[in-house]
């Protein structure tokens, strides 16, 4: 799985999530979660859970509060599926 | 919401019908649950994506979906607009109560129990405590509508819906709220129903025909038969409401909220026939009414061996006899016990009728009590076109608790 296939796969998770009269069709890779897709913040956690049953990884929870923007989620993702393939 | 009808045309239609929405559980039958009979509304899922996002569905159990789904409802009947993607400005002149009798039970026994026992608790996700907090009901539907008046949730077991309707009432009357979302939900869990199956107050001897299983005021009636479900009423002030030029159903009148303090035959599970009748006759008093005044009562009326002792209570309250007894039916007979939701939905029902000018049938009552065979007359048997100008309806509950309320039919007062 390359990183342009996570982008989309975690677009399409990320959507699933949107807040409160936010317009998801509009994410790029620098959106804000919070600000931008409006995402409720304690939903990070369900988040987190989601990627993790979507990618086969383990994601530390002292890696929440550093999730701020999309990059930030699909870089998490990426590195750690690219270690899972390294191991 | 109701077991029988999933929207206000419907369920009307089907009070007309006498249709029932009491249906068989195999879950029920799996758990080898004695009762096996209940009414559990089931909601077609376009009605739900047409209702609510994808992420708000997700952090929604059962008694929260019907809830938001009759506020919604009531919302738009009421004349407002509702957005899905709950856009939209706060709304700083409305406010809801709405009650439950146990909340969140399905999240509970369902998820977080299971779960946690799993020692599986990190993947419960963020959303348990907003499923089973006592509040999920009302907070989901303040955020749903953006309403920025009180939002709050109301328990008192079965008398749980017109004693949210009646502080509803108390708010508007007295100026603090211009508009209330009022009323109560219940969600579906067999493990809600298994615990009063386990006290041997549910209807079990109609496994095999569950439309007969629900029988108030009969002499067959062999218990309760559990449900779920949810009912909102809109109480506006009337200026508001005549300045809106919104449809107003009906006026209430007055309600009162006591306790038998679980004395004189009162107790945690059984009513004070004073405690009941002084809040019958505190009702009539707040609503500046006498017995006679009363054309129509909605029961409590169970379907247990309380039910004449219920007809006694009222009779004594009103100071009537027999043959000058208003008309009373039980909406129980056609959807069971709603338990916490039963108050609202019954509310509705009874709204409707002085609404439609008719009588829904007391179905499953062809064999009439024996201690109260001389108001017969006063049970319809079948739909009946009936001019009601005013109602009573009464609840009691659990912790020996009673909520009654007087509505009257709008345009009956007189001077409207």
């Amino acid at each position: 799985m390359d990183r342009a296939e996570i982008v989309q796969q975690v677009f399409e998770l990320l959507r699933r999530y949107e807040g409160r009269g936010a317009n998801s069709s509009g994410i790029t890779e620098s959106s804000s979660l919070v600000e931008e897709l409006n995402i409720n913040s304690a939903r990070m956690v369900d988040i987190v859970i989601d990627l993790e049953e979507k990618f086969g990884v383990t994601i530390d929870d002292t890696k929440l509060p550093r999730l701020e923007t999309v990059s930030d989620v699909v870089s998490l993702v990426d590195g750690l599926v690219n270690i899972r393939k390294a191991s | 919401m109701a077991p029988n009808g999933m929207s206000v045309p419907q369920f009307e239609a089907a009070l007309r019908e006498g249709k029932s929405g009491i249906t068989f559980q195999p879950r029920m039958n799996e758990l080898h649950l004695a009762c096996q009979v209940a009414g559990n509304p089931k909601i077609e899922s376009s009605l739900i994506q047409a209702s609510f996002r994808e992420s708000t569905v997700r952090v929604m159990n059962s008694s929260m979906m019907f809830a938001g789904l009759a506020a919604i409802e009531c919302w738009r009947d009421a004349g407002f607009t509702y957005h899905r993607d709950e856009s939209g400005a706060v709304d700083w002149d409305t406010g809801a109560i709405i009650g439950t009798g146990i909340p969140g039970m399905d999240t509970i026994a369902d998820r977080l129990v299971p779960m946690t026992n799993a020692g599986d608790a990190r993947r419960l996700g963020s959303a348990m405590p907003e499923q089973y907090m006592a509040s999920a009901p009302s907070a989901l539907v303040g955020g749903l509508l953006g309403l920025g008046g009180q939002v709050t949730t109301v328990s008192s077991a079965c008398a749980t819906g017109t004693e949210a309707i009646v502080q509803a009432f108390e708010r508007v009357k007295t100026g603090q709220m211009q508009r209330i979302l009022s009323g109560s939900t219940e969600g579906a869990s067999v493990y809600t129903w298994a615990g009063f199956d386990a006290m041997r107050v549910c209807c079990r001897t109609h496994n095999d025909s569950p439309e007969k299983a629900s029988r108030p005021m009969s002499a067959s009636a062999a218990g309760f038969v559990p449900a779920a479900g949810a009912g909102v009423l809109m109480l506006e002030s009337l200026d508001s409401a005549l300045a809106r030029g919104s449809r107003i159903y009906a006026e209430v009148l007055g309600g009162w909220v006591n306790s038998g303090g679980q004395r004189n035959g009162g107790s945690i599970t059984a009513s004070n026939p004073e405690g009941a009748q002084r809040c019958v006759r505190q009702t009539l008093q707040a609503a500046n009414l006498t017995g006679p005044d009363i054309d129509y009562i909605n029961g409590h009326l169970t379907a247990t061996m309380a039910d004449p002792k219920e007809i006694e209570n009222l009779m004594t309250a009103l100071e009537l006899k027999p043959d000058t007894f208003p008309y009373v039916n039980s909406t129980k007979c056609m959807i069971g016990h709603t338990l916490g939701g039963s108050g609202a939905i019954e509310c509705v029902a009874t709204v409707l009728q002085l609404h439609g000018g008719f009588l829904h049938p007391s179905t499953n009552c062809e064999d009439v009590h024996s201690q109260i065979r001389d108001i017969q007359d006063h049970i319809p048997a079948v739909c009946t076109p009936a001019s009601l100008a005013t109602a009573l309806k009464v609840s009691f509950g659990f912790g020996d608790v009673n909520a009654c309320i007087v509505f009257r039919k709008w345009g009956n007062n007189g001077s409207s």
